[in-house]
């Protein structure tokens, strides 16, 4: 029997009383304009399947694989109906009945999931776009994703990095959760965490034998590995015995904190998840509630106008929202302006930039215009994934603007001008 | 002056009874007000309708601001009696002291305060009317909100007797501005004084009446000394607490261009009786010559608009007053006397010049608009007995 | 619909503009109601001479032309019951013309409302119609509907906000009605006419709205009551005091319990009713408007009377209001909601019958009104797979529209009458007005495809 089925999944497709409040709200419709790639249109085929209406037809896995799973639909339904959750659960049906296609079956099942083929795939990478791609301009923009312009390291965080020297009694026992995309592309940014941590005088451990959080996986419904990975890096920092689990990856952050919800009902992991997913915070909560840092201080003689983009695993994934505003408002000598549309996805959503190109380029288009309205010099975020799809499409239309993680602002280390 | 054939029905079932015969013997409908206001050619067999029977204030409710009240009483006295309990029904035309309220309603007459408070539309809640086909149809009610099929009331209002006559109507009302000013300004030059005011409205400030009139219009303006250039007057209400800056923004506002005259009335009864005069006036005007030109048109489009109409009727050597309400777009081109239909004309060419519309002119241009307008006439007069309508339109 | 004319159709709008997906025919069958109805195809017209061919390949050919924005009615209203064309209008989306001196706006049919607000308000302007699904609707389903909302108690509802329009006849001809002149000075209002058609005498295709000056100041009030007669009492006794709010807006304990789930805003769940009154103007005039309510909803007993403090605070009890309806499917799966409407100092009776109905069919029934102008939104909640409880909820709702009727009341205050509440017209109008309706649709459309039979039986 297909999940949909499952009395409680299916009793969860009946509660959209189709009142459209979340249609708008879709960036994807917006490029669209027809309900069929809105949450309530989404829904509604939804339920034809799981009525037997419908087949899963290659149009319906369009429909169903467009979803930026950008929360806004879920924040907007005034019945709490959480649209991403029941795409995901049909991703997840789709993944069962009809099974990947190899273009995702083979990052998700092999590559992500594996820390030693992952890094030789990301050096490969590396060497690819050396050789190959940054000498041939055409070869700059895949899809319109500008891999150009992303960074990847020669070694990646993990292997190289060393414990600092702390004092004796440490305020914190932080885990770092590093995530895949930073340890191969924001090495420095990495550091920058660390550094901070130690300096407001945390004890920082960064295992090596993390895993990749499962965001890829679970996003697509891959259940399997999901739970493969969650398990492993759960049991990996409940026992190293951390007071906390610090993040500066929202998607990360959003998928450890959300372990707990995911496997709720699975009766072995159910312990474990509570207690690892409490102790998970994103690096910008940790220190404004935790730690509740001072950062009036200007820390690498930054100056001129910030601005900053929400990323969705962190404004609706996980309600963070003030702390990373407060931080840029407090610091001395740079000013605020809140972009319009911050909250609004970036257009990057994992692999829906590869797989629907057009509607993340428009998408992206619309940051990039709202962008040039604050005149910022510096657009912060709080995300990897944001940070590439950002910095690509900055660089792609010859923005003045700078990119930065947020944390390069409170990291006296950094050399940023 | 031919023989004329007043009716003057007493109840709905004389008033049908009358439309009925009327369509038995192919004669032609209209009101008794209509004699006075236009020259029009009507015959011996024309049924002149007088509604004066229809004269009764059916219940004034008080929880709900409503009045329902029969469609032939005089329009100023009606008003008159409101206000005397406390009410205001804020809507007063040119014509309002002599005719009935389903004149002014059935003719849409552009009210003076129809910047501030809007139209007909948003007053009628309700209403009872008998069509031309001899139907009494009663439709509405004292609900503020009403989308219940078709909005037959809307297409009532203003249709100018084409459709039928409207003999009860359900109205809202509202309570009375606490405070009002009327203010008088002389200005040297028209355009000006119409430039100056179109500023009003970006200011926040939305004067209840607002008329500018040229140096001739000054006639209509009784018991007050102006010298003879162009005037605005502006009544403005609202509440106590915050008129003074609503009256210095206006003078502010205007200030720097006026010439040399300016008045504030501050007395409620003499602001009545300023505008009672000046109604009394206008309507004088009118019915002396019986052929004016009322128009609309954009409100940013006037000042040109107007200081043409200033500059080329100069040739027929013929007085005439020209008066604007500024935040509306509506007003009339009135002679002080009779002129020919070239003057008619080159007034409505100008107008139209300006994409202004004049108003009882025909101006359904589209094939399309000109067959529906005919099938809704089918539906609502299909013996063609309205004076003003039928096929001509 | 034979293939030939769907290539037809094709032909016209290109193929990245029609649909005849099985998938995408599932999802244009539904509007915010509880009826189902697919189209045989989808077209998403782009200007005006596309729409205007269309209009007449289906006049040649007698298909049905259902026309539909965000598909949000709460009526009916857009189900293309009867097949044919689903025309969506949601691509012809742009503001054409801002012209603030003249205080007119002129946009495409598929402009969310919510847009167009964002679009003026930096500019000091608004578009005082409000319907609670703004966020959502598009403008020009808001004029087929003759939308309401909260704030139309002192502005007025949508009819009073449109000034012309271009539309295409039921035949494919495109004319211009009205202009951007504040009034209509045509021999008949045709403008009036179209706002609240339903879609059923013509196709918007440019809309010509007045704008307002953004007054310089609100103040926005929250009162909770241990009764709803205590509210509705208020409601009617502040109006009486010469008082027109912007808004009077009043929820019942089911509702408020509802809208403190989505909003947790800490809404006091043991509230019978609450009123969300707002009063704006000039910033001198408010205190005493203020200080009057208060008396007024003390006489009342008033529970608690709260001033918003903040424009956050203010932002989050509309969001509250506006959201309610869709909140309510945290009781149950399904609703159904009445638009009913009684002249205001009958809202007490209207509510004490619709609680007496509630108990009799033993169905929760919320109230939501826009108690100022008498406008109720009867929420009944049930299980529509549940066919027993669904024939009490049509029982339930054709009696309180009947009692609705017999105090004087209407039908629809803002939503339309679609298919939802055909069946009760013949209760509020007499045959000779349901005569001349018919007429009157006949005259637009005498084929009778544009959204056929909505509102009133027309038949071929």
């Amino acid at each position: 029997m297909s999940i949909l089925k499952e009395a409680k999944n299916y009793e969860l497709l009946n509660t959209c009383n189709k009142c459209g409040f979340c249609v708008q709200s879709c960036s994807v419709y917006k490029e669209h304009l027809n309900e069929a790639y809105g949450t309530r249109g989404r829904l509604r085929l939804i339920k034809a399947v799981a009525d037997g209406e419908l087949e899963r037809t290659s149009f319906y896995e369009k429909i169903i694989n467009s979803c930026l799973m950008c929360e806004e639909c879920s924040k907007n339904c005034p019945s709490g109906v959480q649209g991403h959750l029941l795409v995901q659960m049909a991703r997840e049906d789709l993944a069962r009945e009809k099974g990947l296609p190899f273009t995702k079956k083979l990052p998700l099942e092999k590559i992500l999931p594996n820390n030693k083929l992952r890094s030789f795939s990301f050096k490969s990478f590396r060497n690819f776009k050396n050789i190959v791609i940054r000498p041939i301009p055409s070869l700059h923009s895949i899809r319109g994703i500008n891999i150009n312009s992303v960074n990847i390291e020669k070694e990646d965080f993990l292997t190289s990095y060393k414990p600092l020297e702390v004092s004796k009694n440490s305020k914190f026992k932080v885990g770092f959760f590093v995530g895949c995309l930073m340890n191969h592309t924001m090495k420095e940014v990495a550091h920058s965490i660390v550094r901070v941590l130690v300096n407001e005088g945390c004890e920082v451990l960064a295992p090596q034998e993390q895993r990749c959080c499962g965001t890829p996986a679970h996003t697509y419904g891959h259940s399997k590995i999901t739970r493969e990975l969650a398990l492993h890096n759960m049991r990996l920092f409940n026992e190293m015995k951390v007071d906390v689990i610090v993040t500066g990856c929202a998607s990360c952050g959003n998928m450890l904190k959300n372990y707990a919800k995911v496997f709720k009902e699975d009766n072995e992991l159910k312990d474990l998840t509570l207690e690892f997913s409490a102790k998970v915070r994103d690096i910008t909560e940790f220190l404004m509630d935790d730690l509740k840092i001072s950062v009036n201080k200007n820390r690498n003689n930054l100056v001129g106008k910030v601005t900053y983009h929400d990323p969705c695993h962190l404004v609706r994934g996980q309600n963070v929202t003030l702390q990373p505003r407060k931080i840029l408002r407090d610091i001395k000598g740079i000013e605020y302006i809140e972009m319009p549309g911050a909250n609004k996805c970036c257009g990057a959503s994992g692999m829906f930039q590869y797989f629907y190109p057009e509607e993340s380029m428009a998408i992206s288009n619309k940051k990039i215009e709202n962008i040039k309205k604050t005149n910022a010099d510096y657009v912060v975020t709080n995300c990897p994934a944001c940070y590439h799809r950002l910095k690509g499409n900055i660089e792609a239309n010859k923005l003045p603007q700078k990119i930065l993680h947020i944390i390069e602002l409170l990291d006296p280390g950094k050399q940023i001008v | 002056m031919v023989n004329i054939n007043i009716m003057s029905p007493v109840d709905i079932r004389e008033l049908q009874s009358t439309i009925r015969k009327a369509i038995t013997n192919k004669q032609k409908i209209l009101l008794k007000e209509n004699l006075e206001l236009q020259s029009l050619p009507i015959d011996a067999k024309t049924v002149i309708l007088d509604l004066s029977s229809f004269d009764k204030i059916i219940e004034l409710d008080k929880e709900n601001f409503t009045v329902t009240v029969e469609g032939g009483i005089n329009f100023l006295e009606f008003q008159i009696m409101l206000a005397q309990k406390g009410f205001f029904f804020p809507l007063d035309t040119y014509a309002s002291a002599k005719t009935s309220l389903s004149y002014n309603v059935l003719h849409g007459l552009p009210s003076y305060t129809l910047g501030e408070y809007g139209n007909y539309r948003e007053y009628v809640l309700g209403l009872e009317a008998v069509l031309f086909n001899g139907d009494h149809i009663k439709i509405g009610g004292k609900n503020i909100k009403n989308v219940s099929g078709l909005d037959i009331i809307g297409l009532l209002i203003g249709s100018k007797e084409t459709l039928g006559i409207i003999t009860k109507l359900t109205l809202r009302l509202l309570p009375f501005p606490e405070e009002k000013r009327v203010l008088l300004f002389n200005f040297k030059e028209l355009k000006t004084a119409l430039h100056v005011t179109n500023q009003l409205i970006n200011k926040g400030i939305n004067p209840a009446k607002l008329h500018i009139l040229n140096a001739s219009g000054n006639s209509i303006i009784k018991n007050i000394n102006l010298s003879k250039s162009p005037v605005v007057i502006a009544e403005i209400d609202g509440f106590k607490a915050s008129l003074p800056r609503q009256l210095d923004v206006f003078k502010e506002i205007i200030s720097g261009h006026i010439s040399n005259f300016s008045l504030e009335i501050t007395d409620n009864n003499e602001i009545t009786n300023f505008w009672n005069n000046f109604r009394e006036a206008q309507y004088q005007a009118l019915i002396n010559v019986q052929n004016t030109v009322s128009f609309s048109c954009i409100i940013s489009e006037i000042p040109e608009m107007v200081a043409e109409i200033e500059k080329e009727l100069v040739k027929f050597e013929q007085e005439f007053i020209i008066q604007v309400n500024g935040i509306v777009g509506t007003g009339m081109v009135i002679p002080l006397k009779k002129v020919d239909n070239e003057w008619i004309s080159q007034v409505a060419k100008l107008i139209e010049k300006y994409d202004g519309k004049v108003l009882g002119k025909k101006s359904f241009v589209n094939q399309g608009l000109n067959t529906i307008h005919k099938k809704l006439i089918d539906a609502f007069d299909p013996a063609r007995i309205s004076f003003l309508g039928g096929e001509e339109f | 619909m034979k293939e030939t004319q769907i290539s037809f159709l094709r032909n016209i709008v290109g193929n990245k503009n029609i649909c005849t997906n099985k998938e995408e025919l599932l999802v244009y069958e539904y509007d915010a109601t509880l009826l189902k109805g697919a189209p045989e195809v989808i077209v998403f017209p782009e200007n005006t001479e596309q729409v205007s061919n269309i209009l007449a390949f289906a006049y040649q050919e007698g298909i049905p032309v259902n026309t539909r924005g965000a598909g949000t009615n709460l009526s009916g209203g857009s189900i293309p019951d009867q097949g044919g064309i689903a025309l969506v209008m949601t691509k012809m989306n742009k503001v054409l013309e801002t012209d603030f001196k003249n205080g007119v706006v002129v946009v495409e049919p598929g402009v969310i409302n919510q847009e167009l607000q964002d679009y003026l308000i930096p500019h000091g302007y608004y578009y005082p119609p409000d319907p609670a699904s703004m966020k959502a609707c598009t403008i020009g389903g808001n004029i087929g509907e003759c939308s309401g909302g909260p704030r139309c108690l002192k502005y007025g509802v949508t009819r009073d906000y449109v000034l012309g329009m271009e539309m295409v006849l039921g035949t494919g001809e495109v004319v211009v009605i009205g202009s951007k002149q504040q009034m209509n000075p045509d021999p008949l209002d045709l403008v009036k006419l179209m706002v609240g058609s339903e879609g059923t005498l013509g196709v918007f295709t440019k809309l010509f709205l007045k704008i307002k000056k953004i007054p310089e100041a609100k103040k926005t009030m929250l009162c909770t009551f241990n009764s709803v007669k205590d509210a509705s009492k208020t409601v009617a006794n502040i109006i009486s005091r010469g008082i027109v709010p912007t808004t009077l807006e009043m929820m019942d304990n089911l509702l408020i319990n509802c809208a403190e789930d989505f909003t947790g805003l800490g809404l006091d769940r043991n509230a019978d009713a609450l009123l969300l009154i707002e009063v704006d103007g000039f910033k001198e005039e408010l205190d005493g408007q203020v200080q009057v309510i208060k008396e007024v909803c003390e006489k009342n007993y008033v529970k608690e009377f709260k001033i918003a403090q903040s424009a956050q605070e203010v932002d989050q009890l509309w969001t509250a209001r506006r959201t309610v309806i869709g909140a309510v499917a945290r009781k149950r799966p399904s609703y159904s909601l009445q638009d009913v409407t009684v002249p205001r100092n009958k809202l007490p009776d209207i509510v004490e019958a619709i609680v007496n109905i509630s108990q009799k069919y033993n169905l929760p029934i919320g109230v939501l009104a826009h108690a100022g102008d008498g406008n109720l939104h009867p929420l009944v909640l049930f299980d529509e797979r549940n066919k027993e409880e669904v024939k009490k909820v049509h029982e339930a709702e054709f009696n309180i529209c009947k009692i609705a009727l017999s105090l004087g009341g209407t039908l629809s205050g803002e939503h339309g009458i679609g298919l939802l509440k055909k069946p009760y017209l013949k209760q509020e109008f007499s045959p000779e007005v349901l005569k001349l309706k018919k007429q009157i649709m006949l005259a637009f459309d005498p084929k009778n495809i544009l959204n056929p039979d909505k509102i009133l039986e027309v038949g071929k």
